[in-house]
């Protein structure tokens, strides 16, 4: 990139009573006196005449003159009189001092010559310090500003959006020539391209529309059509040629920008909103999640409960299924050190008929600040949200690092293939700051999501600043332990499940042997995934907790919790909603719900459990299946020291 | 329809409906496919035998992904409440290894079916599995070494062993999950057989250190030893 800009040039006029000081000076008859200059004019266009007068409060005063401070000589035909006429004929600021400074600016004149300029400093602002090499970010253009049902980027409405959209300067130009914008062959359908509100360049058509060029300094904004995404890494090279009247290219300028990545939020980022479907009626309602999130002071005071009314949604309840939540950020366009945030929803691939949350993303999501990607591919219940989960900033993943599920073996060896889908994958993957996604085995598991055995929590303690949170890991063998231990203490005829229809002894769990297989089975794929975890995240076994859950054959060769999955549950902040396991009440407490809280004692985490027994659990889903949370990002990705 | 289900129904004509392979039914539900088996908990051999046959005909969703998914639920469901009836259901079992035309899910049924053979605990289906073990169909050949482990028998495990010793390595992590089922203390304390087990399970953890492990079956090894060891 060529600077066009005026280089600074620090001259100084000097002005000098003869025989004395610089500034304050004796007089012929002995009197103190004091210089003033004055330039005339003091700005204007190189090669600048001016001329300098000096004034002095003492009579018979004498001056010498000196272009510039480094010059040597006064000038000699004016030595002793008090103007100067000097010509400073390259651009810059040239200061007179001598009792008071006199800033005269010189502007170069408009030159034929194109330039762009992008916030590749990232800090809000287009200004000379971006007149350099790098990169400035945008947005893909996905919310719905003027709320008519479409994402922003899909028209080629202005929208008024100009915080979505990045802006790119314009150096003044002269001359009847006309500007052209170029987008690269990469980027050319994934960014569009506005002077005022009329387009520039269209990616539908990929033309390009003429404009007159300016002599004053403009703006035009690009609008990311989509983000990063397989086969596109979000960058993008914008070319502003200038063509004079016989169609020649007189010169061009070319900057570059890359697409915000979507960083998915993970448990330690501040909740904002918390979504739940109410089911209103039936057996299987789910009042009492609903109730506890609505209790007073159940929710940090900076979130909101969104209540999604089921019979929009065909009573489909599943809403961590149908999208992933996360952020894309950019450096506020429009004022300095800002940071705009735009939430974002992957739109995960599910087959419900059109009729439940399938719809949710594109008609109710979909709103000002809230847009979403739909990378699509293959439906399988793996590419849901509760198969996809955040291990929070760890050294070399500074925004965590993404875990999705998968695998192609069931517990007993039989045959079990089945993950996300290649799209999403390689969606996820393209966003880069979270990557490589890994995946890690629940192809095992009745629906196949990882929060079917894990669950990232907040440890609040000061003690963890340096790595706040806590692995809550399903444990068969808790589970076991914990029943052996009523049974050893009398209570072998205590129930798991005790206010429910059916109900089951602890002598007859502890005696059925494929019940046993199953969970022993469990537990071995569960200790090989946290061997894994801590192989390839660094983690230890610190990092993790055990809360007990039994699994349970669920149908040809896969397993699902056989007591509500604790596990399975909702952070909001210093809160977690656990499903209520229902275990044996030995002496009044329930032993697993007791355990639970030793687990998460050293966290300083508030633990509530909540009844989801027939409203998610024996629909093969708990708590977290059943909710979604907006959460803000506190650094943006450009701040955070990960890779651009 | 509910009432009817203790009854054979060799001779029924009206379609059987299932209240587990219902849409509106399954799909409240996340399970990835629908469970028919409460449906089928009081069904005989007879009765299972038909449905697997498709000489019972059951009614279905015309949307043929929907319908993928309830039949290879009826075909979960069926096949495992009919492996409950022990030695009994190993001929209709047997049976169904050439899989019927009236389902699209041919190859779930006939993995299946051959599971199933050890879910009985048969004493004859244990030279059957190890013949099935080495299938061309690799879903058939891991269903059978799943069998060996539901199988749970000294016999089973013999052949498990030998198919480690001398298997190829793309199924060697099945041979051992179905070694790792059929030596579970777990099962063996809760059927009140520790000793047994006990010794099964060191017979086993010997021909371990003796076995080529591939690379990628070296962590379940090391995580089932250890956890053996807690």
């Amino acid at each position: 990139m060529r600077t066009l800009l005026l280089l600074p040039v620090a001259c100084f006029a000097f002005l000098t009573a003869i025989g004395c000081g610089d500034d304050v000076v004796a007089a012929p008859d002995g009197q103190s006196l004091t210089a003033t200059l004055i330039a005339t004019p003091s700005f204007g266009i190189a090669p600048l005449s001016v001329r300098l007068t000096a004034t002095s409060s003492a009579t018979g005063a004498r001056f010498a003159f000196r272009k510039t401070a480094a010059d040597t000589a006064v000038f000699p035909d004016v030595d002793g009189a008090n103007t100067v006429d000097v010509v400073y004929a390259e651009p810059g600021t040239v200061v007179a001092s001598v009792t008071a400074d006199v800033e005269i600016v010189v502007s170069a004149p408009p030159r034929n010559t194109a330039n762009l300029i992008v916030d590749v400093n990232r800090d809000g602002l287009v200004n000379a310090v971006d007149d350099v090499e790098g990169e400035a970010i945008f947005l893909g253009n996905v919310d719905d500003d003027d709320g008519d049902g479409i994402r922003d980027s899909r028209d080629q409405k202005f929208d008024g959006d100009e915080d979505d959209m990045m802006p790119i300067a314009v150096e003044p130009t002269t001359g009847a020539l006309t500007g052209r914008v170029l987008v690269d062959a990469p980027a050319r359908e994934r960014v569009r391209v506005f002077l005022g509100p009329s387009v520039v360049y269209e990616p539908d058509t990929q033309e390009t529309t003429s404009f007159a060029v300016s002599a004053d300094r403009t703006r035009l904004h690009l609008e990311g059509i989509s983000g990063r995404g397989a086969g596109w890494d979000g960058r993008v090279a914008v070319t502003l040629e200038l063509v004079d009247d016989s169609g020649v290219v007189v010169s061009s300028d070319t900057v570059r920008a890359r697409a915000a990545p979507v960083v998915i939020s993970d448990n330690l980022d501040a909740p904002r909103e918390l979504f739940v479907v109410g089911i209103r009626s039936g057996r299987d309602n789910n009042a009492a999640l609903v109730d506890a999130f609505s209790a007073a002071d159940a929710l940090p005071s900076t979130s909101a409960l969104r209540v999604v009314e089921g019979n929009n949604v065909s009573d489909d309840r599943w809403i961590q299924d149908n999208m992933e939540l996360g952020v894309q950020q950019a450096p506020l366009a429009t004022s300095g050190g800002g940071v705009h945030t735009m939430w974002m929803a992957m739109n995960t691939e599910r087959d419900y008929g059109g009729q439940g949350l399938d719809r949710f993303v594109p008609s109710i999501w979909l709103a000002p600040s809230y847009g979403f990607y739909y990378p699509q591919g293959d439906a399988t219940s793996h590419n849901y949200g509760g198969n996809l989960e955040v291990i929070p900033a760890l050294s070399a993943w500074p925004l965590g690092r993404l875990i999705y599920g998968g695998g192609r073996l069931a517990l007993d060896g039989s045959s079990s293939v089945d993950t996300m889908n290649a799209a999403q994958v390689d969606f996820l993957n393209a966003q880069e700051v979270q990557g490589p996604a890994l995946e890690v085995s629940s192809e095992w598991l009745e629906v196949g999501h990882v929060d079917e055995w894990f669950q990232v929590v907040p440890d609040l303690t000061p003690a963890a600043s340096a790595k706040p949170f806590k692995i809550v890991v399903a444990s068969p063998r808790l589970a076991r332990s914990l029943t052996q231990d009523v049974q050893a203490a009398g209570g072998g005829s205590l129930v798991f499940f005790g206010s429910r229809t059916e109900s089951y002894a602890v002598d007859e769990i502890l005696a059925a042997p494929v019940f046993a297989v199953t969970n022993e089975a469990a537990q071995i794929r569960i200790d090989e995934q946290v061997e894994r975890l801590k192989t390839e995240l660094g983690l230890v076994d610190d990092d993790f907790r055990e809360v007990p859950v039994f699994y349970i054959e669920a149908g040809g060769s896969l397993v699902s919790a056989f007591n509500p999955g604790i596990q399975n549950l909702v952070t909001m902040e210093n809160r977690v909603f656990v499903p209520d396991p229902e275990g044996p009440v030995q002496d009044g407490v329930d032993v697993f719900q007791e355990a639970t809280r030793q687990a998460l004692l050293d966290t300083d985490l508030d633990v509530v459990f909540v009844d989801v027994f027939n409203s998610y659990h024996l629909l093969s889903g708990e708590a977290h299946c059943g909710t979604n949370v907006v959460r803000e990002e506190a650094v943006p990705f450009y701040a955070a020291g990960v890779s651009p | 329809m509910i009432a009817l289900l203790g009854m054979s129904f060799v001779a029924a004509t009206a379609p059987l409906v299932l209240p587990g392979l219902d849409p509106q039914v399954y799909e409240k539900t996340r399970a990835r496919i629908p469970h028919v088996e409460r449906d089928v908990a009081a069904l005989d051999v007879a009765a299972l035998s038909s449905i697997l046959r498709g000489e019972t005909s059951v009614v279905f969703s015309v949307d043929k992904t929907r319908r993928a998914k309830e039949e290879a639920a009826l075909i979960d469901g069926a096949v495992g409440r009919l492996a409950s009836f022990g030695d009994e259901a190993v001929a209709p079992l047997m049976s169904l290894l050439s899989p019927p035309s009236w389902t699209q899910q041919a190859g779930h049924l006939r993995a299946r079916v051959v599971r199933a053979l050890g879910e009985t605990g048969a004493a004859s289906v244990v030279a059957q599995l190890a013949v099935l073990a080495d299938d061309a169909d690799g879903a058939v050949a891991a269903a059978a070494r799943a069998g060996l482990g539901a199988h749970r028998s000294d016999a089973a495990v013999d052949a498990l062993l030998a198919l480690l010793r001398t298997e190829k390595p793309v199924l060697q992590a099945s041979t051992l999950r179905a070694l790792q089922a059929a030596t579970s203390m777990w099962a063996w304390e809760a059927a009140g057989q520790k000793a047994h087990g006990q010794a099964l399970l060191a017979r086993v953890e010997a021909e371990l250190h003796q076995a080529k492990i591939t690379d990628d079956n070296a962590a379940f090894v090391r995580v089932w030893l250890a956890h053996n060891r807690r």
